[in-house]
């Protein structure tokens, strides 16, 4: 109706325009044309052409042309039509008629992306689950990242309930858990360390990845084995329509992804890409020593897809990440990771499909000692195979999810050897094998609209299988190697340790209305693999420990409560969160642990509690050409260990706030999508510093003056806050051309803020001083090409 | 029992710092201004019973604010506290106190020099009367120094530093498991100034060169090693002390090494690995470091500090300096490191005017 009215006036005017014309002025000429389709070349219908100076216009007709007469002068003529960019064009009319022919672009701003995850777009309101957090793969080149490298866990650090300890650290807190509470599996696959060049980026190929669902709190019950989070991602299937190659440098890396069908009946399909790094590049800018040491990181992924027939799928996907660090003369630094997984899928009838997969991963950790005479090569690793069978029975109001796995589990928690004339001895710690089964039935039933209830458990048996060694502690005196009193042997597949027990998990959705709900989860979670590491970031020489006589699983309970609202026909989504969280079995550290190469390592672990609470809101607007999330969380974390001996307690055995206890975080994201493929983002990020350790006296001992730290986490490092912008321009000018390149300019830290990264004390003479160390202490301005073909 | 501080974690501690500085691409250090919280002070023992001849000294202060770089103030003494040593065997030596350096308690009795094998105990009842004991600590016996030698390393830094000899020593772990070694090194190594005592300085151009004079300088004391990854072996090339050559002229080293216990050497790791915080991620969590020594009441309030007790095997080194081309070394530093218009005395404290004799 609003195009007819708009369409009448005009040819109303334009008839006034030309009928008066006409009587006081005989001469005229025409401006004609045709207008067509800048992807398509096809003709395009309706589209208007208006004239700036008399305010007046036509349309294009059914084969795309149009035809204006008027008398001489110079005309600004504007075509346009909703979905295309518009085109101006300056006509000077004198003796004769003037021919325009011209294409419009279409506006890619308003392409609606294919949406992969399949979310309902009231997902937010009427989903049973809750704390769950979607990356849109496709948004993520237009946040603004640093080195304008693309990162998958940088992205989630904007999310409510998602934290780092600090800018650059590897890893990532999932609300007030610890870095390796996190479930990373790729492709099913676990991930034992998501870190390049120590923590600066993630090893996950944003380019490879299709999907990323991050659970913060109702971990579905077909997993299990950390405690904090569940991070899914999948890598990208192939399934193109033709060969896609898609290629792309930056400061650091370069990256290239091919995907495509294989077959011409396209049953097999296939995706293969990488990257490699050259942050040598980078590191030689720097004066010396900094300039001498050299990194190198590569990944690659690769995936097999094969349809047979209706409703069956065959997949076989391969991952490898490779980082070397060296200092100079010195020590070499290296961690791999190896994923290889395959799963089929059968649909048998339309109600009820089945899954099975297997999977491997394998984590290697190397360090090379390059001193002259002092020649050794340090290793330890994991290894994780499973084999998994799960199963979907979808009847009306239900959907019933039930299956089990077997993992076993082999650790080799540290080995040394010389490699050439040095006194270094042999030494090989002995291996871990571990066996877990678990079985689960989960069932989400909507038995009314406006109720829907998940409800799952999970029961798991883990057993640290043999051969091995135990030591036995005297009673009633703190562990420590003195305090050994027998040492325990078992043979192969003797059971060393026993552990596991059911694992509830329990969702609730109530809709108040169609627009609004309230809902409930409950989770229990163990875990049985401990990353050893005993410094407030995650380091390249921590290693993995399971569960043994001595360290039991780590267990939490969380609780969550949440109120959901969309508005404006679910432009925008409002959730409010509020977690509450009990852990316990955490593992801690006796002050001046040893922990490599360590065989009687019990001996100088803790057992620590935690309890961890939080409020998280978010506003987010997920349609338009602005979009983007205001986040803001209230979230506080605590430990606590107690002991009987005063070595053994940290802070006299009281409560004291975790490393990445940041109460207050706000993130406000923007994604603005300009005309011709330019979209303009920001992030905003602003957090409570961290808590840390400082010295609350001074002491001369040996000579040497020392502080005194009697403290743990008594203090905090000022806040930190940052902005980042960026520009970037996608160049496709339909949604399925072929052919484009698009361009990412980054701005990190805008404002350039000394954010602090830590903060540490010295002596200076005959005072003590205090340093602030901050990592991107400036503005880094970055530039990112990418090219598909 | 095989305790695998190592080495390894020596390295890994050393080059956590490393890590830092290269991870931090674009890293800024700024200075900050932080108030230094002040907690209760808390008592301090640093006392050592050795092997060798007594005297033995323990040191008794407060933790607190230190002003100065040497001295301790006087509300950081422990004035008028009572010391004991006593040993298993039921000997118990009260300990006199320094009328000069309050701190310092002083046992010269013979009947408790150290023994190998022995347990020796320190009791302490301070002013305000609380009594702290340390725990029973086993002087471990230590192997001799085997070779002591030195070897040559020029310093290419733009920086106007001198060369140096790195001071290294071998010495054969014994067979068992469970030796833990401290390494202390010092040398009178000599340096050049314009005058002697004797001259009269004048005013105006000073003299070209040059009258040496001898001045201590001190290595590192906290030196430790396990033999965890070298048991047995020989421990060679250990680089004790690098001592630099501010002149040319014989360099008088000593080295000092010392037996420790298991939980001796672990209080002088986390002692190191305190002051080589560089505030880095991947540093350890700081806390206090702790020794032997608790309140006798309440066995959870722990003193700062280390009573030890160490068996001590001493090697001497001369090393001549005679490989030096005097007009190369002359040419290259100039009178960088040379003292022109005073006398040794004064520009260099403790310096001494003739070679240490004996040596």
């Amino acid at each position: 109706m609003k195009y007819m009215k708009s369409y009448l006036f005009v040819c109303f005017l334009f008839y006034l325009l030309v009928s008066t014309v006409a009587l006081s002025q005989p001469r005229q000429f025409d401006i004609k044309g045709q207008v067509t389709d800048g992807a398509t070349g096809k003709p395009l219908i309706g589209v208007s052409i208006t004239i700036l100076q008399l305010k007046a216009g036509t349309r294009t007709d059914s084969s795309g042309r149009f035809r204006l007469t008027l008398q001489p002068g110079q005309y600004s003529l504007t075509f346009s039509m909703i979905g295309y960019n518009s085109r101006s064009r300056v006509v000077l009319l004198t003796t004769s008629s003037q021919v325009v022919d011209l294409s419009l672009n279409p506006d890619i701003r308003d392409l609606e992306e294919i949406n992969v995850t399949g979310r309902a777009p009231d997902a937010n309101v009427s989903a049973t689950q809750m704390g769950i957090v979607r990356l849109d793969i496709k948004n993520l080149k237009n946040i603004p990242v640093v080195f304008g490298e693309t990162d998958i866990l940088k992205a989630l650090l904007l999310q409510p309930g998602v934290t780092t300890v600090g800018e650059g650290a590897a890893g990532f807190n999932v609300r007030g858990g610890r870095t390796d509470q996190n479930l990373v599996l790729l492709d099913g696959a676990p991930v034992f360390n998501t870190s390049h060049l120590l923590g600066m980026l993630s090893n996950l190929n944003a380019d490879a990845v299709q999907d990323v669902t991050l659970y913060k709190g109702s971990i579905p019950a077909s997993y299990g084995g950390r405690l904090s989070s569940l991070l899914m991602l999948h890598t990208k299937s192939g399934q193109t329509e033709h060969l896609t190659i898609t290629g792309g440098i930056g400061l650091l890396t370069s990256r290239v992804l091919a995907q495509g069908p294989l077959t011409k009946n396209k049953k097999l399909a296939f995706v293969a890409g990488g990257r490699i790094a050259y942050p040598n590049l980078v590191l030689g800018l720097f004066p010396s020593p900094t300039k001498s040491n050299k990194a190198f990181f590569y990944d690659l992924n690769g995936r097999l897809t094969y349809r047979p027939g209706q409703g069956s799928q065959l997949t076989a996907t391969i991952y490898h990440s490779y980082d070397t660090f060296k200092f100079p003369q010195d020590t070499l630094y290296g961690w791999q990771t190896t994923l290889e997984t395959a799963h089929y899928s059968q649909r048998i009838n339309p109600k009820l499909s089945l899954n099975l997969t297997g999977t491997q991963s394998s984590y290697r950790l190397f360090l090379n000692g390059l001193t002259v005479g002092n020649k050794y090569q340090y290793q330890s690793s994991i290894r994780q195979r499973d084999a998994r069978l799960d199963f979907l029975y979808t009847p009306k109001t239900h959907r019933i999810e039930w299956g089990g796995s077997l993992t076993a589990y082999q650790i080799q928690p540290g080995a040394i050897k010389p490699t050439d004339n040095t006194n270094v001895n042999t030494l090989t710690l002995p291996t871990e094998n571990a066996r877990e089964w678990a079985a689960y039935l989960s069932n989400e039933w909507t038995p009314v609209r406006w109720l829907s209830i998940q409800a799952g458990i999970r029961f798991v048996q883990y057993a640290n299988v043999g051969p091995g060694v135990v030591y036995q502690y005297a009673e009633g005196l703190p562990r420590s190697a003195e305090t050994i009193t027998d040492t325990v042997r078992y043979t192969a597949g003797q059971t060393l340790a026993r552990y596991g027990g059911w694992e509830p998990r329990l969702m609730l959705r109530i809709s108040l209305s169609a627009r609004s709900s309230v809902k409930l989860s409950y989770n229990r979670t163990r875990q049985y693999l401990h990353l050893i590491s005993n410094t407030t970031a995650i380091s390249p020489v921590d290693f993995w420990k399971s569960s043994d006589p001595l360290i039991p699983p780590q267990l939490a309970n969380q609780w969550s409560i949440g109120y959901f609202q969309n508005f404006r026909d679910n432009m925008y989504e409002l959730a409010i969160e509020f977690y509450n969280k009990q852990l316990t079995n955490l593992v801690e550290y006796k002050n001046g642990a040893t922990l490599l190469l360590n065989p009687a390592i019990d001996a100088d672990l803790l057992q620590a509690q935690g309890r961890a609470y939080g409020l998280e809101t978010s506003v987010q607007k997920t349609q338009g050409l602005l979009t983007g999330m205001i986040a803001y969380t209230y979230a506080r974390t605590f430990a606590r260990v107690n002991s009987p001996y005063a070595t053994e307690q940290i802070n006299r055995g009281s409560w004291y706030p975790s490393t990445f206890d940041r109460p207050h975080n706000l993130t406000i994201s923007t994604q603005w999508k300009w005309r011709r493929g330019w979209t303009f983002g920001t992030n905003f990020v602003y957090t409570t510093g961290r808590p840390v350790t400082y010295p609350d006296g001074t002491y001369r001992l040996n000579t040497s003056t020392v502080f005194d730290y009697s403290l743990r986490n008594a203090d905090r490092i000022p806040d930190f806050h940052r902005l980042d912008v960026s520009f970037s321009k996608d160049g496709r000018r339909s949604p399925d051309q072929r052919r484009y390149s698009d361009w990412s300019l980054s701005l990190y830290n805008v404002y350039a803020r000394k954010n602090p990264y830590s903060i540490y004390f010295q002596r200076v003479n005959t005072t003590t001083r205090s340093y602030q160390l901050s990592v991107f202490g400036t503005i880094i301005p970055s530039l990112s090409w990418n090219y598909t073909y | 029992m095989i305790n695998a501080t190592s080495q390894t974690m020596t390295f890994l501690w050393r080059y956590g710092k490393l890590f830092a500085i290269s991870l931090l691409l674009l890293a800024c250090i700024d200075e900050v201004q932080l108030p230094i919280r002040q907690a209760e002070r808390r008592l301090v023992v640093d006392g050592l019973i050795t092997d060798e001849a007594p005297p033995y000294a323990v040191k008794l202060t407060y933790s607190g604010n230190l002003t100065s770089q040497l001295l301790i103030p006087e509300e950081l003494t422990v004035n008028g506290a009572l010391v004991t040593i006593s040993d298993d065997a039921g000997h118990s030596v009260k300990l006199e106190q320094d009328p000069i350096a309050p701190a310092y308690y002083w046992m010269r009795d013979p009947i408790l020099q150290g023994k190998a094998g022995r347990k020796y105990t320190l009791t302490v009842t301070t002013p305000d009367g609380q009594m702290f004991v340390s725990e029973p600590e086993l002087m471990p016996a230590v192997a001799p120094i085997d070779k002591m030698y030195a070897e040559y390393r020029r310093q290419n830094t733009p920086l106007l530093l001198p060369d140096l000899y790195d001071v290294m020593i071998d010495t054969k772990d014994p067979a068992t498991v469970g030796n833990y070694y401290r390494w202390s090194t010092y040398g009178y190594l000599p340096r050049w100034s314009g005058y002697t005592p004797f001259d009269e300085i004048p005013s105006g151009p000073s003299r070209p060169c040059c009258t040496s004079c001898w001045v201590p300088y001190y290595g590192p004391l906290t030196d430790v090693l396990s033999d965890v990854l070298v048991n047995g072996n020989t421990i060679s090339r250990h680089r004790v002390f690098s001592s630099p050559v501010y002149a040319i002229g014989k360099q008088y080293i000593e080295t000092r090494q010392y037996s420790l216990t298991r939980s001796a050497y672990q209080y002088w790791n986390r002692f190191e690995e305190q002051r080589s915080r560089s505030g880095s991620l991947f540093d350890a969590q700081p806390a206090s470091i702790e020794g032997n020594v608790h309140l006798k009441n309440d066995p959870s309030t722990l003193a700062l500090g280390y009573f030890g007790a160490s068996s001590v095997s001493t090697k001497r080194l001369v090393i001549p300096s005679d490989t030096i081309n005097a007009a190369k070394f002359i040419n290259r530093f100039g009178r960088a490191f040379l003292s022109a218009n005073q006398n040794c005395l004064q520009a260099y404290p403790l310096a001494q005017l003739a070679p240490p004799i004996n040596w």
